[in-house]
């Protein structure tokens, strides 16, 4: 999938910005500020629904307007176009999504058809944060590849709701109380085991991706891995896995009543990354962390692009400022085999090692919101 | 105010109470009243009034009826050992439409949503419960596919089975009509989880 052109009205500093987009590279550069970052923000809204760095829509309208717009027409790997358009607010002052010109049932409809890959200092936090962030990313990834989870995870997140609700209205457990928790218990169990197994069952295909990856920026044998922490701390693999969470559910229940929340289950799970057996949180060097972050994203496409029938789409957000010599050579060495790639730098020296590549690669000075083409190259 | 009549203000307010309708179609609603003529205008505020005074709810399956208990309560074509439960008065009329189910019906008034704060005794359960010990041999649970009309059917299940009676619940599946290849994957593994022997 490439994106062929796009189009910002509105969107944070940017008045009225178009750029048509080769299928190769398209370079962004700047001054910091300039709004070369609301133009990826732009793709991955289109892309995902959603802005990778703000997820209040809100705060994306420009200052002084009232409705912010974003179109972009795209073309699938066997040529067919496409087009996506992101309007806020819309119709009840929430987001209108338009896929060729028909608006969206739901933003799941959009998962995995324009599949993503966004790389910007927002997911530091995949590596060195806490576990919300590395479950956002086992999820999005996930759904992109599987939509029966994706509506898995929504089931699951409005049972939960449901069943918070509940805990809170009570002070203390009751027979009542029990009563009315057992269906929402039910079924929060069932979402639970199929979330977990498909997370499990992922983990399992996308480390061989992660390491590649790894391999391919630093030299050595460094391998991460993954540990799941299953918060309810069961087998979901046993064929008894639905009761077994139950059971979890029941243990905790006296402090889930007190505290008017669920404690276990996958939105508490965390992925711990481990590097020679070590925790990363605690253990790994700066340069580690980045190194660790890039790859778990170089792999991410890797996966997607095999186990989707369209090439993903590769966002680099102000990613080689900080890097040193070697691992920036490394990466541009890469990037020549990933699908369409959008880069933002404000460093004017990186700009003539981006390779050229037989995709085509543009080049555009972003000032003030305003996009100027700065050069071409075929 | 928005307009220069109260009386007018007064009927968008009104209009705006109903579900569904914003302050914009309101006044466009209350608008249209004004070009009315007055004979029609009398005709549908009747209609409000007879509405409130003439329907209520049966006593015995909770649905709305003119007489009490209903037409299909009393009717002696009706197979008074099965009992369909559903969420809403609309419900059944979904179902008397296709003239395929000969049972009663109870009207639960809603279903289980502890985030809206209904709970079970927002619904009209005991009823429920009492009919079904009076000599009901299968109540059908037709709630709406969604996870509150799920919730609803397992707390129902649980409080009916001990009674001896045969719980079943209508099945879920693919629209008729509709291709395997056009079906969301949500209905399809439904459909799946619900396959019966041939
Ligand atoms: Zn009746």
């Amino acid at each position: 999938m490439i994106l062929t052109r796009l189009r910002l009205t509105h969107l944070r500093n940017h008045r009225h910005s178009e750029i048509d987009c080769p299928q190769g590279i398209v370079l962004l550069w700047g001054e910091n500020g300039a709004g070369k970052t609301s133009i990826l923000e732009a793709v991955s809204m289109l892309c995902t629904s959603r802005s990778f760095v703000s997820t209040q829509d809100r705060t994306l309208v420009a200052k002084g307007e009232e409705t912010l717009r974003v179109e972009g027409a795209f073309q699938t790997d066997n040529g067919v176009a496409h087009t996506v358009s992101f309007a806020y607010p819309g119709a009840a002052n929430r987001k209108a999504i338009l896929l060729d010109n028909a608006p969206l049932e739901s933003v799941a409809e959009l998962f995995g058809r324009f599949p993503l890959v966004t790389l910007s200092p927002q997911h530091r936090a995949i590596t060195s944060g806490g576990p919300a962030e590395r479950r956002g990313f086992l999820d999005f990834v996930v759904s992109q590849v599987n939509h029966a989870y994706l509506l898995d995870l929504m089931e699951y997140r409005r049972v939960l709701r449901h069943r918070n609700a509940l805990l809170a209205a009570h002070e203390r457990r009751t027979p009542q109380l029990d009563a009315q928790l057992e269906p929402w218990d039910s079924a929060l169990a069932a979402c639970a085991v199929r979330i977990v197994r498909r997370r499990a069952s992922f983990i399992t295909e996308y480390q061989p991706y992660f390491i590649d990856a790894m391999r391919s920026i630093v030299d050595g044998r460094e391998a991460p891995t993954f540990r799941y922490r299953n918060s309810a701390e069961i087998d979901t693999g046993a064929a008894d896995a639905a009761d077994a969470f139950r059971g979890a559910l029941e243990r905790s229940l006296h402090t889930d009543v007190r505290r008017g929340t669920t404690s276990i289950g996958p939105h508490r799970d965390d992925l711990d990354i481990l590097l020679n057996g070590m925790d990363v949180r605690a253990h790994a060097s700066q340069g580690q962390h980045k190194t660790l972050l890039i790859s778990l994203k170089v792999g991410e496409w890797f996966f997607l692009n095999d186990h989707l029938d369209e090439r993903p789409m590769f966002l680099l957000d102000d990613v080689f400022s900080e890097l040193d010599d070697a691992r920036l050579a490394r990466i541009l060495r890469i990037i020549p085999s990933l699908g369409q790639t959008f880069i933002t730098t404000a460093n004017q020296s990186i700009l003539q090692h981006v390779p050229d590549i037989s995709g085509g690669k543009a080049l555009y000075r972003v000032d003030g919101g305003t996009i100027l083409a700065y050069a071409e190259a075929a | 105010m928005l307009s220069t009549s109260a009386s007018l203000d007064n009927l968008i307010a009104q209009f705006s109470r109903l579900p569904g309708i914003g302050r914009k179609t309101a006044q466009r609603l209350a608008l249209h009243v004004l070009k009315l003529s007055m004979d029609d205008v009398r005709l549908m505020s009747q209609a409000l009034i007879d509405v409130k005074e003439n329907v209520r709810t049966c006593s015995i399956c909770c649905n709305i009826t003119e007489d009490d208990p209903c037409s299909v309560c009393t009717s002696p074509k009706r197979d008074r050992r099965i009992i369909c439960v559903v969420e809403e008065s609309t419900d059944v009329f979904a179902i008397e439409k296709t003239n395929d189910f000969k049972g009663l019906y109870h009207v639960l008034g809603g279903r289980l949503s502890p985030l809206e704060g209904i709970g079970p005794d927002d619904l009209r359960i005991p009823e429920l419960l009492d009919r079904t010990a009076d000599g009901a041999e299968e109540v059908i649970l037709a709630m709406n596919p969604h996870v509150e009309g799920e919730a609803t059917t397992l707390y129902l299940s649980k409080l009916l089975k001990p009674l001896g009676v045969r719980v079943t619940r209508i099945a879920r599946g693919l629209p008729v009509g509709t291709d395997l290849e056009f079906a969301d994957n949500a209905t399809i593994s439904r459909a799946l989880e619900g396959r019966i022997a041939v």
